[in-house]
């Protein structure tokens, strides 16, 4: 058993020598040494001299034939081997590392959303530093900042440090001093060409990112090439996994970050700007209060020294640094425009915060062959042939600070299609440019600055704000002057792309229906950038901060940040794609306007001579923004809100949906989607492509499903135990979906295929809630049993008095399955209950 | 992917096949060169050439180059060596929330061993169990045959290297040994298991430093880890850690032993003994405890005050925050009050740490102290001891930082009522400080041997602890050794001190630490004995076992109760949540740290009903307790005994009252609506409750008392009672919140769940159950018939439960069986 034991643990640890001789040349060696006697069997290995691994003479190791470039380390090549030459001062610096592939393998898209597949992607990062350990020996350590102290315990201090050792990620013998320049030598080739997470795939994501596994055999570095703050590294991988061979071309940057990390800004909830959420890092203090907490994403911009007085008097002043976006060569030309005028667009916020000029988008000089969009001291929107519909703002962070160092905005060539969609469902019926085939260059330059202009708002620093549009009334998206001069969104971060609200009658023009950088985009750059006076102490300026951001946001309801993406888009005024403060309304204008565009639906997008395809699949846009328009309402039965308050201003942060609004959002999916929507009914079409109505029927189907739920049960069961009587309860509102669902079997009157569909699946549903629910302690069981048993009756008496078979099959086969599960189980104990007692 | 597989397999047999060859090769090689010991001598010279740096300590270590040589002298063969490998600096990101091991200074494992030669010219490593004994060597004694069934496990063979006959020495390479993951130093397997820890990477851990003193040999070594991204994970990630490695050398001379006692609260390290029963074994222990003698043994035997030769020397880490180092001293040398009963003075001394100190207790297991952990954890220390003796060779007690939090918590909640200076979000350095020395004082206890003892605060009479004067000559806690931290049942209008409202060294407390460590003259089982007889014929509470952890289901003597306090459960409980509702109010303003957010007021609210809910668990263990009191026949009285009916009654009483009856008081919707929190938390206490008292477990206990003969509390008339609290509407039809709806479910919920189980059961209890139900049916129904609305959906579905449990009990299982879960 313990010779197993030994040799099991054997194994593994050559296993990891055989994942790992890529990377460390030396291990090859011993391995190969090792290897020699077992092919040549009986002859005794000959002595071979241990190859040593102590430091040569410097100039042994660099010879003058050496190709030597200069940065902050210092790189020299000889022969195919690349040394890096650290000067004392490097170690112990935090150095970042930011990897892409330049060029994609083209039969590597992936699946998932394309990620880490396409050329300029992203495929990991570290942060890392250079440390002397042990008799010539240098170890590569990654560098954790998780554990921060707030206030100046020195012992506190060393606690944390010791009790976070960074991992030693590699380790490489020293290959000669320099004692005249005070640096060191190692060998960083193979390293650099291994498959690790530094330079690399970051581990979390390799698995989902780069299914093959690498191939050092056919993997070379092409190029190590040092600059004063960065180093470049190009290299071609293979990753392969049996006959699928991936070869692509990689880029590493190295950047040295600043000696001391920019000054921070807390994250704040009531902004929404970039940090990790819910934190990146814990801090504690002597008095044992550990809170997590985050800094915002921001570029470092300062005045220019000699402007600093005039910049805290409240001069408009330029920054030292600004933000400049280089646009890919590769971009179609006639876009570039736009592109350009939707990073420029940002310039007027940022005047808000004190800078003018502060951030610029150009075009290569077509004579600039040098431009790399790799290298690490650009910011590049980079266009990418895909046929994903989407932009990514990408930006790159000091992990100490939460400055961004870099930004690549990735630009995939299908978000136009995406873009004619959206404005075509949604503006359609109000814009006559709108009612075409293809959109001019214009117009679809116009949309491309739309995504360009939020985009850059992610790259520099503001989340989606999905409950921005909620501030604006339904009664101002339809007036005229009021939308067009403010916009139908305070924010361009949120997913409110176009005004659906407007009716033709309001005769609302572009700058009413296009989202614009509006009063909170602004307000947020101003409060994430303006710089706090340099007299104030670190506490005294997040007072400040603090004490602002209660006074402005108290006095503009407009600056409300809605959060979206994470957790906090489950409360529904904080959802995509809505607009307004009342869904119920804006859901019935939206409508109004889809039927307007549907009955033209084949006259606006019928190319002539071309199939029906796209014609369809504008069909199903349609259908799927009628969805929205649901989800919005439906959202708001049982749902809270959400405000959030760091306790400056005391107020409540959570509270739920009054009960109108509830009880109008579930009359509104009795009215629009429960009472057939036979407007949706497109016969001419349906002949023509493969469509049909079984895309509404299963949204009724998703619809009814989601609203008999125990979680939806759950949830207006907290509401009623918190307000009582005043919420809306389970009970009413069970009653009034019943008197929707079934209204012409209480009633009398027609029931209607697409109806009885929708019946059976309500009493499917309760007949598969009652026993599951019947050991539970909350109301719902007790509920739906009297529901089950007054549409028995209902059901029963539709019997008598109906004639069409259908429909008489139809009220038999509902009450044979509601007794069933009501009374079958009853029925059998009752009369056991007989027996016994007799 | 398959055929990458195989490949890789094929490759990793080849290289193995490669290593051994040539390590049967080498092996060869040194077995034709190392015959006579005159050759072996000459390679103990070529070896330890002048090029070594030699650390002396009880043995040798010679480093040449990048390599390690152990010189043992021959005369340390067979002594027991141990070694205590802790962690130095541990990986960052390594600890989770729900892992809070890996600390620096976290213990990672103890070894107990000894060299001995071997065969083959090997030395052996080898590790010897005390766990069975005997001394008898004669032809039929059974100590030969004990040898035979207890052989030393081996831990590690070395083949030696080099012998020194004039030194009489051995030595071996160390080298390979220390660098790969090994029995003697570092990770203990199974923490390594639960922490997760992968396959240590070898190119990537070194020796960082050996260091020699005289009673210590201390190595510190970098190790890296593998270890799974996440939990199943096949990507791994490097955790690196240095390891603090104490080799120390065990004193010959034995420490003199105390047996155990179980009327006494001392760990004890326990063995089997083949000597004293001639027909079978007997369990024995010895106490553990610290190796304490007079440095002037007349004088301490004529009743005199002596210092002890060594004292008892608790170090402070370097790294605790420095306004808190002079509380934890005082909480520590609270202690030396309890050895001048024994007859030490001066028996423990606190080091503080100074500039060049850093940790410096952390490199020998030789020295003991607090050490610092800057984050959160449960863990209260540990102590390593000599198994032969039981002997306390080292105590580590811990500080973290979020201890600091809790004791913050704890104050505000139990003591808000009673201390306006806990009325605010930081406490004072003062207030903290104090509080910090009782819980230190608490930790010590355990580092001095004791276990909890938590039937103590049974004896303390609630008059006493509501007395100001009372309290400022005793303890209101029975013993520090209980959980129980603060005062909690006295009230405002009492008066009390501040002071006076934090734990103390108790007089049970100081009786122990006499009985444990004073030198009894010989035979000192006798004097023992009559000691612990003396106290009980005093009627003075002594010991009677340690609380279970757990509620109601478990707790057996309802007096042994962690943190509880006085001889009345329900008398406290109701002081105890009186003051919970002057508190629970005024959570919003009293933890507000402007611009903080609310997240302290939602955990201190948390904390409350958990509280709330303990003096409620408290009370209900009541409920078919019975009395054990630990005797030995030379004392009179019964061991067990039932807790009387009337008490049982009370505490019943009191949970309608206070459980089942809505806690209004609890809901704090203004709270509700800034923080996470909800009412719920009330009614998972409130369900739970309940759950527990319908639990088989519960009623078992009354069914036994009853079958006992004794006048229990009959099951019947006791369930007849608390359904007539849980459903007390349905007799004067009054109205139901959702609250009680749900709770009125939970109770029909367990009994159909309970008649079901029983059908089969041969017991009582399963008719008793019946008849209930059926009484319960019939009430349920007219309530079904007088109530309109909700009210009478909810009663029409209680009978239909009820009906169906009764008369349907084969009807299948549903999925949704626990009434915990979250579905409604």
């Amino acid at each position: 058993m313990r010779a197993y034991f030994l040799s099991a643990a054997l194994a593994l640890s050559m296993l990891f020598v055989c994942y790992f001789n890529a990377g460390a040349q030396q291990h090859k060696d011993t391995n190969k040494t090792q290897t020699v006697p077992l092919i040549k069997g009986a002859t005794p290995a000959k002595p071979v001299t241990p190859p040593t691994n102590l430091p040569k003479p410097y100039k042994e190791v660099i010879p003058i034939s050496a190709k030597t470039s200069q940065g902050f380390i210092v790189v020299h090549q000889v022969g195919e081997r690349y040394l890096f030459e650290i000067p004392d001062s490097i170690f112990g610096r935090s150095i970042f590392t930011v990897n892409r592939i330049t060029r994609s393998a083209q039969d590597w898209r992936n699946p998932f959303a394309g990620l880490c597949s396409y050329g300029n992607d992203w495929i990991g990062q570290a942060m890392f530093s250079f440390e002397k350990s042990g008799p010539d020996k240098i170890a590569l350590k990654m560098i954790s900042t998780t554990e921060r102290v707030t206030d100046n315990d020195q012992a506190l201090e060393s606690a944390l440090t010791d009790n976070n050792f960074k991992p030693i990620y590699a380790i490489f013998p020293v290959k000669a001093y320099n004692k005249e320049a005070r640096s060191v030598v190692i060998d960083l080739t193979d390293y650099l060409n291994s498959d690790n997470p530094i330079f690399g795939y970051t581990s979390g994501i390799k698995i989902l990112a780069m299914p093959a596994t690498f191939s050092p055999e056919r993997s070379f570095l092409h190029s190590v090439k040092a600059y004063p703050e960065n180093i470049e590294v190009t290299s071609t991988r293979t990753y392969a996994s049996g006959n699928y061979v991936l070869t692509g071309e990689y880029n590493s940057s190295i950047i040295l970050l600043s000696k001391k990390p920019m000054i921070a800004r807390a994250l704040d909830d009531r902004v929404g700007f970039f940090g990790v959420s819910p934190a990146d890092y814990t801090t504690y203090d002597a008095d044992g209060h550990v809170r997590n907490q985050a800094n915002i994403w921001r570029w470092h911009m300062e005045p220019k020294p000699e402007d600093r007085a005039r910049y805290f008097a409240g001069e408009l002043v330029e920054p030292a640094k600004p933000i400049v976006f280089y646009i890919d060569p590769a971009t179609p030309k006639k876009w570039v425009p736009y592109l350009i005028a939707g990073v420029n667009d940002w310039q007027k916020a940022f005047e808000k915060a004190g800078f003018k000029n502060a951030i610029m988008a150009k075009e290569v000089a077509p004579a600039d062959t040098t431009f790399d969009i790799n290298d690490s001291r650009h910011n590049v929107m980079v266009y990418k042939a895909s046929a994903i519909g989407n932009a990514l703002g990408h930006s790159l962070e000091d992990p100490r600070s939460g400055e961004i160092i870099e930004s690549h905005i990735q630009w995939y060539h299908s978000v136009m299609e995406v873009l004619y969609k959206w404005y075509f469902v949604q503006a359609g019926a109000i814009d006559t440019a709108a009612q075409k085939p293809q959109f001019s260059d214009e117009l679809m330059g116009q949309l491309i600055r739309f995504v360009s202009s939020h985009e850059v708002g992610h790259a520099v620093g503001l989340r989606h704000n999905w409950g921005s549009s909620s501030t604006t009334t339904i009664a101002q998206l339809r007036d005229r002057k009021w939308v067009e001069t403010h916009g139908h969104t305070p924010s361009i971060m949120d997913y409110a792309r176009f005004n659906y609200v407007a009716q033709p009658e309001d005769n609302v023009t572009q700058s009413g229906i296009f989202a614009r950088i509006g009063d909170y985009d602004t307000w947020a750059i101003e409060w994430g950038y303006r710089l706090m006076p340099d007299t104030l102490t670190a506490r005294e300026a997040q007072e400040l901060l603090n004490k602002w951001t209660t006074e402005k946001l108290a006095s503009d309801k407009r600056l409300r940040f809605g959060i979206g993406d994470d957790f906090t888009s489950k409360y529904p005024q904080n959802q995509r794609e809505d607009l307004g403060d009342d869904p119920v309304m804006a859901g019935t204008y939206g409508i109004k306007n889809l039927k307007l565009i549907k009955k033209n639906l084949i006259k606006w997008t019928q190319v002539p001579g071309a199939s029906y395809d796209r014609t369809a699949d504008i069909y199903k846009t349609l259908v799927d923004q009628y969805d929205w328009y649901i989800k919005h309402a439906t959202a708001y039965i049982g749902g809270m809100e959400f405000k959030p308050d760091n306790n400056t201003e005391g107020k409540e942060i959570y509270g739920y949906e009054p009960f109108y609004k509830q009880k109008k959002a579930v009359d509104f999916l009795n009215r629009e989607l429960f009472s057939t929507p036979e407007w949706l009914r497109n016969n001419e079409l349906y002949l023509l492509s493969n469509t049909d109505f079984s895309s509404v029927e299963a949204i009724q189907k998703r619809v009814l499903q989601q609203l008999l739920d125990q979680k939806l049960f759950n949830k207006l069961r907290a509401a009623e135990k918190s307000e009582g009587n005043t919420a809306y309860t389970l009970p009413v509102f069970l009653n009034d979906l019943y008197q929707g669902i079934f209204s012409e079997v209480i009633k009398g009157g027609e029931i209607t295929a697409n109806r009885r569909f929708l019946q059976k699946i309500y009493v499917n549903e309760i007949t598969a809630l009652i026993p599951a629910l019947s050991r539970s302690d909350g109301d719902s069981g007790s509920l739906l049993k009297i529901q089950a048993k007054s549409l028995l009756n209902s059901c029963k008496s539709g019997l008598k008095n109906r004639k069409s078979p259908v429909e008489r099959a139809h009220l038999h086969d509902l009450a044979f399955r509601l007794d069933d599960a009501l009374n079958r189980q009853l029925r059998i104990a009752e009369i056991t209950e007989k027996i016994i007692s007799k | 992917m398959k055929k990458n597989c195989s490949l890789l397999y094929f490759k990793v047999i080849s290289i193995l096949i490669a290593l051994n060859f040539s390590f049967y090769s080498t092996a060869q090689v040194k077995d034709s060169t190392s015959n006579s010991p005159n050759s072996r001598l000459r390679a103990y010279h070529t070896l330890i050439s002048g090029k070594a740096k030699t650390y002396s300590s009880f043995l040798l270590v010679h480093q040449i180059e990048d390599k390690y040589y152990m010189e043992i002298p021959d005369s340390l063969l067979g002594r027991e060596i141990l070694t205590v490998n802790r962690l130095g600096r541990t990986a960052a990101d390594f600890r989770t929330a729900d892992g809070p091991f890996g600390y620096s200074g976290d213990l990672i494992s103890e070894n107990l061993f000894h060299f001995e030669k071997g065969p083959g010219n090997k030395l052996l490593v080898k590790s010897k169990s005390y766990k069975e004994r005997a001394s008898d060597t004669t032809v039929n004694g059974m100590k030969r045959s004990l040898e035979r069934n207890n052989s030393e496990s081996l831990l590690q063979s070395f083949a030696i290297k080099a012998t020194n006959d004039s030194t009489h020495s051995t030595v071996i390479e160390l080298t390979e040994y220390l660098n790969q993951d090994n029995m003697l130093f570092g990770f203990s397997q199974t923490l390594k298991a639960s922490g997760g820890l992968g396959t240590m990477v070898n190119d990537r851990s070194y020796i960082e430093s050996v260091k020699g003193h005289p009673d210590n040999l201390f190595f510190r070594m970098v190790r890296t880890y593998n270890k799974p991204l996440s939990k199943g994970s096949s990507i791994m990630s490097p955790f690196t850690f240095e390891i603090n490695s104490s080799m120390i050398l065990l004193r010959k001379q034995l420490m003199s032993v105390r047996g155990a006692d179980k009327r006494v609260p001392f760990q004890q390290v326990d063995y089997i003994d083949f000597d004293q029963n001639p027909l079978g074994v007997v369990n024995l222990g010895y106490i553990c405890r610290w190796r304490m003698e007079p440095s002037n043994p007349s004088d301490y035997n004529r009743g005199k005050l002596s210092e002890p030769k060594v004292p008892i020397r608790m170090y402070l880490d370097a790294h605790i925050p420095k306004k808190w180092l002079p509380y934890i001293a005082d909480g520590i040398l609270r202690w030396n009050k309890a050895f001048e009963k024994a007859g030490y003075r001066n028996a423990i001394e606190v080091i503080m740490p100074n500039a060049d100190s850093n940790q410096v207790f952390l490199e020998n297991a030789h020295l003991s102290g607090v050490i610092f952990k800057p984050g959160s954890g449960e863990n209260w220390g540990n102590i390593i001891r000599d198994p032969r003796t039981g002997e306390i060779l080292q105590a580590q007690l811990n500080f973290y930082l979020q201890d600091l939090n809790k004791l913050y918590n704890h104050y505000l909640i139990q003591a808000g009522a009673l201390d306006p200076n806990s009325h605010r979000a930081t406490f004072t350095t003062d207030l903290m400080g104090r509080l910090l020395s009782s819980y230190m004082s608490q930790q010590m206890a355990n580092a001095l041997g004791l276990k909890p003892n938590s039937a103590a605060s049974a004896a303390i009479k609630i008059e006493d602890i509501r007395n100001s004067e009372w309290l400022d000559k005793h303890a209101f806690n029975g013993s520090i050794t209980d959980k129980g931290l603060i005062n909690y049942l006295a009230q405002p209008q009492d008066g009390i001190k501040p002071k006076n409202l934090l734990a103390r060294i108790s007089e049970s407390d100081i009786w122990n630490i006499n009985w444990g460590y004073r030198s009894f003259p010989f035979p000192e089982s006798k004097v023992s004995n009559r000691q612990i007889l003396e106290r009980s014929n005093l009627g003075l509470q002594i010991y009677s076992g340690e609380a279970p952890s757990g509620a109601n289901k478990t707790t057996i003597d309802p007096r042994i109760q962690n943190g509880d306090l006085s001889n009345n459960a329900v008398r406290a409980g109701k002081l105890g949540i009186a003051n919970l509702k002057k508190v629970a109010p005024n959570l919003l303003t009293w933890t507000l740290t402007q611009g903080q957010g609310y997240q302290p007021a939602s955990e201190a609210y948390k904390q409350l009903v958990a509280r709330y809910n303990e003096y409620l668990r408290y009370a209900a263990s009541e409920i078919g307790g019975i009395y054990i009191d630990i005797k030995n026949s030379d004392q009179k009285g019964n061991v067990f005994s039932f807790v009387p009916p009337l008490l049982q009654k009370q505490a019943l009483d009191f949970l309608q009252q206070e459980a089942f009856k809505t806690p209004q008081w609890l809901n704090l919707p203004k709270l509700y609506a800034r923080t996470e929190t909800d009412f719920d938390i009330v009614g998972k206490v409130q369900k739970e409750l309940l759950f527990d008292l319908l639990d088989n477990k519960t009623l078992i206990k009354l069914i036994t008392a009853e079958t006992a003969g004794k006048k229990g509390y009959s099951p019947s008339a006791y369930l007849e009672d608390l359904s007539d609290g849980i459903f007390s509407e349905l007799g004067h039809h009054g109205t139901l919140d959702n609250s009680r709806r749900e709770l009125q479910k939970t109770y029909v919920n367990k009994l159909v769940i309970l008649l079901q189980a029983m059908s089969k059961s041969d017991s009582d209890l399963s008719s008793v159950l019946r008849m209930h139900a059926m009484g319960l049916m019939k009430k349920v129904k007219g309530g079904s018939l007088a109530y309109k609305g909700i009210a009478a959906s909810h009663f029409t579905d209680l009978y239909e439960r009820l009906r169906l449990g009764l008369y349907n009990p084969a009807q299948p299982e549903r999925n949704n069986t626990n009434p915990f879960s979250t579905v409604r």
